[in-house]
């Protein structure tokens, strides 16, 4: 009996291991081949994939499903999405949209495991930067879109493009993968106007420093720690001021702000300027393209000086061996009323202005960082849409996106929900919202445009496959120690410089 | 004719098993070669995967050190403190010990987001642990939680195993030693504890495996530590195959493999252990008995120790949603509120209901098909020692293991993020355990009663059923307890096929498949944080559970050795 059971478990290990290497090396994930002709950063020019069709529908043809994958967790987006949504289908009752939610941290297995698998489902996929460069291979081309004037390329902001164009390796755009269709700013300098714009001490504060206690014109980073330092002995709030230093996500991004606001001055990190004016803050900062190769700037003299910044300004908040302030905390501690200034992103405005849970609603002003002369620390945040290639109405699809970018339904997302737009238009048109007018000092971020050549370096660390997955943790770490007093500033940039060059993966 | 359909009868398990976790184990081996590249396609890199990690990763010894530290550290802590509790015990009455087992009927993530929350800096009780000067930095911040957490979800089973040690001692040996005039600390350190070694070690080498498939507490706390410094292979492989690195992923799971293997070797090597440990100086230790109060304090501290985070969860649920967010935070709520209830039930119910589902329909094919083959395995020999040693094998592999090559084959039969992904897959987590409680269960069943059954005609199909079966309840009840368990408070199978929660608008699609350890997790992240929601979850998520407890106490209490 023992040998019989012996011997056809022996056969089922030999079948299930020759089916396990069939299915294995029968089912490599699925490439998107990419079309070699060069776009300009002007409407882009023709292209033709197997994977990109030729946009044919016309708005009266439209009919049809769609299904929709959008991330949970923002408050705005998903009744954004839900609101174009409703009005795509009033307008064409032919078409149905079902909206897929996923939790952010399931996004990219759940876009893969469709995208990979050829799943016509879901047709519009909505995911952030940090995910791009992972779904970007898999995404449809949108060139055609743009190129048929179904999507406005021209009202993109180019410096939140970065993260969805793909070149080739002579720096020509390959393929699009993406739109930014909703923006958050981040860090934007939020504070308790009955504080700040208390005359008394606006008077006190001009006597003592010489300039205003007015964070809209503030111009550099010495000026908002002092100003903090004024709040904090005037006790006029428990703590002054309230700025990112998490350990899971916050102190990368908080720290490539204030990176970015002394490597405008670094001819080490040789920032780009088209027309006087230089693209948003962004990671690819952290990397040059040099005669020799990929040159990282963390080795650069304006990293330190940001590293010795950046511990000046997490001061005036419990330390962070007591609490990290993450996302979260960022979020729920400003709610409370013991902070008079707090770096956040625009999406927690809604939730500081909702009475229920806030304590300073209604007592908000919002200014970019480091202050509103040079608001360079603030960056972009978008959020993408992109589109499934193997979605049974491409066209569709695009319409749908098209309209969920349009002026219109923007204004109107504005007004109801509170939802900030992704492109240039759209954003002016939210600005004339009276809610929403806080946008307009960001108006210029989005403005700024990226000359062609500029592309392969504002797009270089998409091609570092291991940026987020493996420098990301390391960089967080040292700076935690370097903010924790456990190394000096050298220390944390040797180590980081050295680490990332070792173990960067460029593709 | 007879042997054919005893293999027929144990053939479906053995199938399932020898099929879902062969192939996963040899796919590990063949994917841990590739690497994915920029343009999204596999590239063989040969040892590039594994050199990377001994080499280039500048956590990968960490993560190697933090899978070692948890499997030591939670057994030494925990069998350290599982002794003096099952003394107790035995002096006290077992009748304590249903209380005491109440953290291995937590799902592991309610019990790490319990944790967190009573110790959360800001608000939870950390708060006054940091003000007081007990603790001098964030307690959430220290590899130790994970440890604390590991070590009260452990220490039920520590102490049932040292308990039912000391219960079984002969009278013989007890006699002999009043006889010598041996009683109490030094009739403990060299006549009791000796003889319960071999269940110290069993002890030992079951709470190291809960250390090494540490999972949930890394999941949950990751964010106030810092990235990578909690991980260990089980949760660093998760985040490579989360972020769609498969080769990686592989590459550290055949590594856990390796690992794994020895703590199983280990294990198999504790259960035939013959050796007694034998302390020196045993004579010199006071000759009388501890007093009854000491006995009661230390039952109490272990009571405090399990409830506490409990008891904190509760209040923390009742608490109107502007209160949970204070700082200080208050120990009672101002009034009673059901809000964060109200919450967890709204939108907490498509996950509740899809957890509801898979574990039962999990513990319903769990327990039947282990019972057919546990049955034939004891009284039939069926398989012999080889395949009772696979089985263990299989019981001290975490299911992380399998995750990547399972997740393809979910994709490639089309039913990723539905119930039938979990359905299939969850019994590679809970049929070994359930094989192995019913393999020790049958050890006393009467195999004459089958016999009958054939002479009078049945058929040994026929007799399995309509005899074995039905005297089998209380052995099914408590294999059909530990597969509830599993099924309600997994996480990595969920996590890795599923994504969306259960389709509510079309429920007989059984498509959306998220778990409610799932919605506790998300409810636990940074970008959607909700103190009140999850503490009213989790207590939610307790109930099933506790009501199958009470259903199959009597069973359970005599299996335990509480009566």
């Amino acid at each position: 009996m023992s040998r019989n059971l012996a011997m056809g478990i022996g056969v089922v290990i030999i079948l299930l291991i020759a089916l396990g290497a069939y299915v294995f090396m029968s089912k490599p994930p699925a490439q998107i081949s990419t079309t070699s002709s060069a776009i300009t950063t002007k409407p882009p020019s023709t292209t033709a994939t197997s994977t990109s069709p030729q946009p044919t529908a016309t708005t009266s043809q439209l009919s049809g499903s769609l299904t929709v994958l959008v991330p949970t967790g923002d408050p705005t987006l998903m009744p954004y999405v839900r609101m174009v949504a409703d009005e795509f289908t009033k307008r064409y009752p032919g078409v149905k949209i079902t909206i897929q939610p996923v939790p952010f941290g399931q996004m990219v297995q759940t876009a893969l495991t469709a995208l990979q698998n050829k799943n016509p489902d879901p047709a519009v996929i909505i995911f952030y930067p940090s995910q791009a460069s992972t779904l970007g291979p898999y995404l449809m081309d949108l060139t055609p879109y743009f190129n048929s004037g179904v999507l406005n390329y021209s009202d993109l902001p180019m410096s939140a493009m970065t993260a969805v164009i793909m070149l080739s390796s002579d720096g020509k755009i390959t393929k699009i993968f993406g739109a930014p269709f909703q923006m958050v700013f981040g860090y934007v300098l939020v504070y308790r106007k009955s504080i700040i714009e208390n005359p008394s001490l606006r008077a006190e504060f001009k006597q003592k420093y010489g300039y205003e206690l007015d964070p809209a014109t503030w111009s550099s980073w010495d000026q908002l720690i002092q100003a903090a330092e004024f709040l904090q002995s005037k006790q006029v709030a428990k703590y002054a001021l309230l700025f990112p230093d998490g350990l899971q996500q916050s102190i990368f991004n908080g720290f490539i702000g204030i990176f970015y606001t002394y490597a405008l001055n670094d001819p080490c990190v040789d920032i780009p300027k088209f027309g006087g004016a230089a693209p948003a803050q962004g990671y690819w900062a952290y990397f040059k393209m040099t005669e020799q190769g990929v040159n990282i700037t963390v080795g650069c003299p304006s990293f330190l000086q940001a590293l010795r910044t950046y511990k000046r300004l997490i001061q005036f908040q419990p330390p962070i061996d007591v609490q990290a302030m993450e996302y979260d905390q960022l979020r729920d501690l400003f709610l409370t009323g013991d902070y008079a200034m707090v770096a956040a992103w625009t999406s927690f405005i809604p939730i500081y202005n909702n009475a229920t849970v806030s304590k300073v609603a209604g007592d908000i002003g919002i200014a970019p960082l480091p202050g509103g002369k040079y608001p360079y620390a603030t960056g972009l945040a978008p959020t993408f849409v992109g589109i499934n290639p193997y979605t049974q109405n491409p066209d569709l699809a695009a319409r749908f996106v098209a309209f969920m970018m349009s002026p219109e339904m923007y204004r109107r997302g504005a007004e109801k929900v509170g939802f900030v737009p992704g492109t240039i238009s759209g954003l002016r048109a939210a600005s004339e919202v009276p809610s929403m007018s806080w946008v307009r000092p960001f108006i210029p971020l989005l403005e700024a445009k990226i000359s062609q050549t500029d592309l392969a370096r504002l797009t270089l660390v998409n091609r570092v496959t291991n940026f987020f997955t493996d420098l990301r943790p390391y960089f967080i770490n040292e700076v935690a120690k370097y903010l924790r007093g456990q190394q000096d500033a050298e220390t944390t940039q040797r180590n980081i410089y050295q680490t990332w060059q070792n173990i960067a993966k460029i593709s | 004719m007879r042997d054919k359909q005893i293999l027929f009868l144990a053939l479906p398990a053995i199938l399932y098993l020898f099929s879902f976790t062969t192939y996963p184990i040899i796919s590990n081996i063949v994917l841990s070669f590739y690497e994915r590249t920029y343009e999204g396609s596999l590239k063989w890199v040969g040892l590039g995967n594994y050199l990377w990690f001994f080499f280039r990763d500048p956590y990968g010894g960490l993560i190697l050190w933090n899978t070692l530290f948890y499997s030591l550290a939670t057994p030494v802590i925990a069998v350290t403190l599982a002794l003096p509790i099952a003394v107790a015990l035995r002096r006290l009455g077992g009748r304590w010990l249903v209380l005491l087992m109440l953290p291995a009927f937590v799902p592991p993530v309610t019990a790490a987001m319990a944790w967190y929350l009573m110790l959360n800096p800001l608000y939870g009780l950390g708060y006054y642990l940091m003000q007081s000067g007990v603790v001098k930095s964030n307690p959430l911040s220290t590899i130790w939680t994970v440890v604390l957490i590991d070590v009260w979800r452990a220490l039920p089973t520590a102490v049932l195993i040292i308990y039912s040690g000391l219960r079984a001692l002969p009278r013989s040996v007890e006699e002999a030693a009043m006889a010598d005039g041996l009683v109490g600390v030094r009739k403990f350190f060299a006549i009791d504890l000796p003889l319960v070694s071999p269940h110290i070690l069993t002890a030992f080498v079951l709470t190291a495996l809960t250390g090494f498939f540490t999972f949930d507490p890394i999941y949950i706390g990751t964010a106030q530590v810092g990235p990578r410094l909690l991980d260990n292979l089980a949760y660093y492989s998760f985040e490579k195959f989360a972020s769609g690195e498969f080769g990686y992923a592989a590459t550290l799971i055949v590594v856990m493999t390796a690992v794994g293997t020895l703590l199983s070797l280990a294990y198999m090597k504790a259960l035939s252990a013959k050796t007694m440990l034998r302390l020196p100086g045993v004579y010199r230790l006071p000759n009388r008995e501890a007093p009854r109060a000491l006995h009661a304090a230390v039952l109490a501290a272990a009571l405090a120790f399990v409830f506490t985070p409990l008891i904190w969860l509760a209040i923390v649920s009742v608490k109107p949603p502007r209160e949970v967010i204070n700082v200080p935070p208050s120990l009672l709520p101002s009034r009673l509120s059901f809000e964060n209830y109200e919450a967890a039930f709204t939108s907490g119910l498509p996950f509740f209901l899809m957890s509801l589902y898979v574990s039962l329909i999990n513990t319903a094919v769990t327990v039947f098909l282990a019972a057919a083959a546990a049955y034939q395995m004891r009284v039939h020999n069926l398989g012999g020692w080889p395949l009772v040693t696979y089985i263990l094998y299989l019981m001290t592999t975490p299911t992380l293991l399998y995750i990547v090559p399972l997740y393809l084959v979910v994709r490639s039969l089309g039913v990723y993020n539905t119930l039938w992904a979990l359905v299939l897959t969850y019994p590679v987590m809970t049929l070994p355990y359930a094989i192995w409680i019913l393999y020790n269960y049958y050890s006393g069943f009467n195999k004459q009663i089958e016999e009958a059954a054939l002479a009078d005609g049945m058929t040994r199909v026929k007799a399995f059923f309509k005899v074995v079966l039905p005297l089998s309840r209380s052995g099914m009840g408590v294999a059909g307890l530990y597969a509830f368990l599993f099924s309600w408070g997994a996480l990595v199978f969920p996590l890795a096929f599923t994504s969306t929660p259960y389709n509510l608008a079309d429920p007989l699609s059984f498509s959306g498949a998220q778990t409610f350890s799932i919605y506790i997790s998300m409810l636990m992240s940074p970008v959607t944080m909700s103190y009140g929601e999850v503490s009213a979850a989790g207590v939610v998520s307790i109930i099933p559970p506790l009501i199958y407890l009470i259903a199959v106490r009597n069973h359970l209490e005599k299996v335990w050795g509480a009566r």
